[in-house]
């Protein structure tokens, strides 16, 4: 049959692959359709042509003397030896081909024929293969974990940067090195998580401490896993080993100075409760021998009045207002030790209410100084009344006290809605008085215990704005005030409308 | 015998700090009242009086008292522990006892109340004061108001 030449022709012009002849001088006598498809020249661009013509130009030269060997001694081979060929189309580019070289003779001529395959699409898919087993090398090496795969003898075949420079004090080179090597301690107990993983079990710890080759102790955190070939069998294990040792003493160094807080914390507030029931118990105390002192003071003024010089009648009234002037701040300082210690439950307190008792509290020093007292819609909060009637009281009776002498005394109470609409959980009330004020130098002065502007024509202990601060801050709120020397003073009070939600 | 108690006129009264008592007997003096005021010194005392016990075997210097006067604060037997200890005598739980203290605190207040006190007043912190309470007193307890009688 391949004697018929239509057969042979019909071959030729067939084959998948491209076939293409040369004479003895390189030029190309015969090329079959696949090859001009694959080029991309037509039959008259390449016969008569040097073969080169299809060739990359860096081949070119050397392939001239390839050529004239293989007519020296004609056989067939594969072309390349395990070399990629490429070569050239018509439009420049170049692509990977597979040549299987032969020859034949025809009329006493030796011919060269090559069978060529364009392997473009073979040579992408063996890149793709190689490329995604690099990016898994480089995936596995560059992770940030100590990550190592084994084969199923525990010999590394491939390590993480983490892994080696976290493991790697026994040589250079970790691959090849078996696993039980570099951790030699502990593997009797090991040796059994591994042979289960061997069988397809994934094992894990979170917390193991081990002794290193060294010597020194780490706590690791571990997982293995078994992984599979092509066939489906296990090849070996994967394993991760993280050393969590500078986690572990950051824990506990976290949880002892939680300890330490927490102990801190409560020292803290033994030490405020005893401060509190010191200042509690000690003006109790204190009450007892002053309430001495201020009753024989009072029962030698009455029985001795005939027998007392006026020296001595001066120095006994004197020592009675400092006595009572003692029993002033014992009873102020008993009332603010009490604000926290002794105060009651919250409820609901009507701030109206609250300020028309105390108005009525303070009716005789109003009278006295012909005050007038304007008081607006004042809102509902959740409070303690006893408190929220002395942080009032308290203000007031300061407005009333610090009058100037040529002004009838004007108190303001109000509250600024404007800020509750924009702060739902406080309201603001404001006092204003016309009074003698204060530089606003001493502003954070006044609120502080004990501490007085005035001198001794404004009697007192320097207690009551302490006792409305602690008062507005018990009750989730501060207070602050607003000044100037000669023209009254505005105080405002800011408190939670429930101060037991805010805490 | 209830008629002859009701005459004994006497106030019994614990108070272990001696110028309270000194007080307490000028204030009665000054009144020119026709009181008397025997006073013991703590609780254990008091109950010991009521007993007729020790010291107060006597029934007649130690008579019955028609009021006990109690202050909080003592030693051995305080206050609030004497007048549990009255309350749960048969013979003195209507006795009425009155409670004379420093103390302003609520929870002392309430307690005292609570364990069956008459009365509850703040001592006071002058003497005019406490001839005022004094008086007070005197006539609530023994000219207005009605005693229970004693079984």
């Amino acid at each position: 049959m391949l004697d018929n030449p239509k057969v042979l022709r019909g071959i030729f012009e067939s084959s998948a692959e491209g076939i293409l002849i040369t004479d003895k001088k390189g030029n190309i006598v015969m090329v079959n359709p696949t090859i001009r498809s694959m080029f991309g020249f037509s039959q008259e661009e390449l016969l008569g042509e040097k073969v080169e013509k299809i060739l990359p130009q860096k081949y070119r030269k050397n392939h001239v003397g390839q050529r004239t060997e293989f007519f020296h001694n004609p056989h067939q081979r594969k072309m390349g030896k395990g070399m990629d060929l490429f070569a050239l189309r018509k439009d420049g580019t170049e692509f990977p081909i597979e040549v299987s070289l032969s020859y034949s003779e025809f009329e006493r001529e030796i011919y060269a024929i090559a069978f060529i395959i364009d392997i473009t699409e073979r040579k992408s898919a063996q890149n793709k293969i190689v490329q995604s087993e690099e990016r898994l090398r480089y995936f596995v090496q560059n992770t940030p974990a100590p990550l190592a795969m084994t084969d199923r003898d525990l010999n590394y075949i491939l390590v993480s940067a983490r892994w080696k420079q976290d493991y790697e004090w026994l040589d250079e080179n970790l691959i090849g090195t078996n696993h039980r090597e570099v951790f030699p301690n502990h593997q009797d107990r090991w040796s059994e998580v591994y042979e289960a993983c061997l069988n397809g079990e994934i094992k894990k710890c979170e917390e193991d401490l081990i002794l290193r080759v060294d010597g020194s102790k780490d706590w690791m955190r571990w997982e293995i896993y078994p992984w599979k070939d092509d066939y489906g069998k296990i090849g070996g294990l994967i394993i991760f080993m993280e050393d969590i040792t500078r986690r572990k003493i950051a824990e506990n160094a976290l949880q002892n100075s939680r300890k330490q807080l927490k102990k801190y914390a409560s020292d803290l507030e033994k030490s405020n409760r005893e401060l509190q029931d010191f200042a509690y118990v000690a003006s109790h105390d204190l009450q007892e021998p002053l309430r001495k002192i201020r009753t024989f003071g009072e029962r030698v003024e009455s029985m001795e009045k005939e027998t007392l010089s006026n020296k001595g009648k001066d120095y006994l009234q004197r020592m009675m207002n400092s006595a009572e002037r003692m029993q002033t701040l014992i009873n102020d300082l008993l009332s603010y030790s009490r604000i926290s210690t002794r105060g009651e439950e919250f409820k609901t307190v009507d701030l109206n209410m609250v300020l028309k008792d105390v108005v009525s509290d303070l009716e005789v020093s109003i009278e006295k100084t012909n005050a007038v007292i304007n008081i607006g819609q004042l809102p509902e909060i959740q409070g303690d009344t006893t408190q929220m009637r002395q942080l009032f009281q308290n203000l007031l009776s300061n407005a009333l006290k610090f009058k100037r002498d040529e002004a009838v005394p004007e108190i303001k109470v109000w509250e600024d809605k404007e800020f509750h609409q924009q702060n739902s959980k406080l309201v603001m009330i404001m006092v204003e008085d016309n009074g003698i004020g204060f530089n606003e130098q001493y502003l954070d002065k006044i609120f502080n215990i004990f501490h007085r502007l005035q001198g001794r024509k404004f009697p007192g202990s320097g207690i009551g704005l302490s006792i409305c601060k602690k008062i507005a801050e018990r009750h989730g709120g501060s207070i602050d005030a607003k000044s100037e020397e000669g023209k009254g003073a505005l105080f405002i009070i800011k408190l939670a409308v429930n101060p037991e939600l805010k805490t | 015998m209830e008629e002859e108690k009701k005459k004994s006129n006497l106030i019994l009264y614990a108070e272990d700090d001696p110028e309270d008592r000194m007080f307490f007997n000028d204030a009665l003096l000054e009144l020119k009242a026709n009181h008397k005021v025997k006073f013991v010194e703590d609780g254990a005392e008091l109950i010991n009086y009521l007993h007729h016990e020790g010291d107060f075997g006597d029934k007649s210097t130690n008579p019955e008292p028609e009021l006990i006067i109690l202050d909080l604060n003592m030693p051995k037997m305080d206050g609030c522990e004497t007048l549990e200890r009255i309350r749960n005598e048969d013979k003195y739980a209507l006795t009425p006892v009155v409670i004379f203290s420093t103390s302003r605190a609520k929870e002392d207040i309430t307690k005292c109340y609570k364990l069956g006190a008459n009365t509850f007043i703040c001592k006071p912190d002058s003497f005019s004061d406490l001839v005022k309470i004094l008086d007070n007193v005197i006539e609530y307890w023994f000219e207005n108001g009605e005693l229970p009688a004693v079984e």
